[in-house]
C-alpha cells in the first residue's frame, strides 16, 4: 500500500492504538498488496475499536459505579471523623461535653455511626473482594492484589513515618497534623514551629494518597470485574449498603447537633484553636467535618439508590 | 504471521482483523510483544496465554473425539 494511503488509514484508529501499534501495522501495510478487502478489513476494524473502546468508556453497570462511589462517601467520611476527632482531642471542651447528657449523647451517636459504618463496609466489602477475586486469574489476579495493597501500605508509610518522628524527637512530638499551632504553650522538646508545619503537612499528604490511592484502586478493580460475578454478592450488599448510607446519614445529623450543643454550652471554648487536622478553630473544623460527613451521606444515599436500580439488571 | 495463518487455517487474515486480535490478547495478558527485529514483530505466549491456549485445545480434542465418535457409530 502507498504510505499516503497507510496515513490516512490509520488515522482511522484511536490514539492510544496508534502509539502502540503504528510502528507495526505500518510494516504489515507496506507489504500488503492494495485491495477493496482489506481496506474494507482495515476500515470495519477501526470503526469496532473505536465502539468497543466507547462501550469500555461509557458502559460502565450502575452497580460497578455504585460501589465505588460509596467506598469513596465512607473514605470521606473517614476523613470528615478524623478531623472531628482531632478538633476535640485535648480539647477543654470534652469536660464540659460530659456534662450536658444531649451534647454528650450526639458525640455518641457519631461513634455510634462510625462503627455501624466500619461494621457495615467490612460486611460488604469482604464477601465483595472474594466474589471478585474468584473470578480473576494470573495477571489480573496479581494486578488485583496490588491495587488492594494500597490501603495497608500506604498506612504502614504512615505509621512508619510517625515512628521515625517520634523516635527523633525522643518521644517529644508526634508528626499530628492537629498538633503543629494552637491556643496552648508548647512543651519543651517540641521541634520548631517550621518544622512542625513541614512534618505535619507531610503526614497530611501521606493520609490523603493513602485514600485517594486506595479509592482509585478499588474503583479500577470493580470496574474491570465483570458485573454479573457480583451476583451472589448482591444480599449481603444490599443489607450492608443502606446501613452503610443510614450510618453515615446519623453521623451527619448527629455532628450539626453536636455543633449547635457546642455553641450553646461552650461557646468561647467553641470558637478557640485548640488545633484541629487542619490547625483551625474548633468551629472551623467542625463546620469542615459537617460539610464532608453530609456530603459523604448524600454521595452514599444517591449510591445506595444507584446500586438497588442496578442490582435488578444484574 | 498471516501466512502461517493461511496455511494452517485456510483463512487469510486481513491485516485489520490480525492487528484486532493480538490487541485483544495483549490486553488480556495472553501474549507479549518480543524486541523488534527489523520489520518483524513478533510475539510470544505468556504463560496464562499458555494455559488458557493448552485448555481451548482440550476442549477441542474433546469435541473433535466425540464428533468422530458419533460420525463412526
Amino acid at each position: 500500500m502507498r504510505p499516503d494511503l497507510i496515513e490516512v488509514l490509520l488515522r482511522l484508529y484511536p490514539h492510544w492504538w496508534r502509539s502502540r501499534y503504528e510502528a507495526e501495522f505500518t510494516a504489515l501495510l507496506e507489504e500488503t498488496p492494495p485491495g477493496l478487502a482489506s481496506l474494507l478489513d482495515i476500515v470495519v476494524c477501526a470503526i469496532s475499536t473505536r465502539v468497543s473502546l466507547f462501550v469500555e468508556e461509557t458502559m460502565v453497570h450502575p452497580v460497578q459505579r455504585a460501589l465505588p462511589a460509596l467506598f469513596a462517601a465512607w473514605l470521606i467520611a473517614v476523613a470528615a471523623g478524623i478531623n472531628l476527632w482531632a478538633s476535640v482531642d485535648d480539647n477543654p471542651l470534652v469536660a464540659s461535653m460530659r456534662s450536658h447528657a444531649p451534647w454528650m449523647n450526639s458525640w455518641l451517636a457519631i461513634e455510634l455511626g462510625s462503627l455501624l459504618g466500619l461494621a457495615a463496609v467490612m460486611a460488604a466489602g469482604l464477601p465483595l473482594l472474594v466474589a471478585v477475586f474468584r473470578q480473576t486469574q494470573g495477571a489480573q489476579r496479581r494486578q488485583m492484589l496490588v491495587r488492594l495493597m494500597a490501603l495497608p501500605v500506604g498506612a504502614a508509610v504512615v505509621l512508619l513515618w510517625i515512628g521515625t518522628v517520634l523516635i527523633g524527637t525522643r518521644g517529644h512530638w508526634a508528626p499530628l497534623p492537629w498538633a503543629v499551632t494552637g491556643d496552648w504553650f508548647v512543651a519543651p522538646g517540641w521541634p520548631s514551629l517550621l518544622t512542625r508545619w513541614i512534618f505535619g503537612v507531610t503526614t497530611l499528604v501521606l493520609l490523603l494518597a493513602t485514600g485517594l490511592c486506595s479509592a482509585i484502586g478499588f474503583r479500577q478493580m470493580i470496574q474491570e470485574a465483570a458485573a454479573p460475578s457480583l451476583l451472589h454478592w448482591r444480599f449481603v450488599g444490599r443489607m450492608s449498603i443502606v446501613v452503610l448510607a443510614a450510618s453515615l446519614l446519623l453521623m451527619a445529623i448527629a455532628t450539626g447537633l453536636w455543633g449547635l450543643f457546642a455553641s450553646q454550652y461552650a461557646s468561647a471554648i467553641f470558637h478557640a484553636n485548640f488545633g484541629g487536622l487542619l490547625n483551625l478553630s474548633t468551629f472551623s473544623s467542625w463546620l469542615l467535618s459537617f460539610i464532608l460527613f453530609t456530603v459523604a451521606a448524600v454521595i452514599a444515599i444517591r449510591s445506595a439508590r444507584q446500586y438497588n436500580a442496578g442490582v435488578a439488571l444484574l | 504471521m498471516i501466512e502461517d495463518i493461511l496455511r494452517m487455517s485456510g483463512t487469510r487474515l486481513g491485516p485489520g482483523t490480525l492487528y484486532g486480535a493480538i490487541a485483544r490478547l495483549e490486553k488480556q495478558g495472553l501474549i507479549k510483544p518480543l524486541p523488534a527485529d527489523e520489520r518483524r514483530y513478533p510475539y510470544r505466549l505468556t504463560s496464562q496465554g499458555e494455559k488458557v491456549l493448552r485448555a481451548q485445545l482440550a476442549t477441542l480434542r474433546r469435541f473433535v473425539r466425540a464428533g468422530l465418535q458419533k460420525l463412526e457409530a
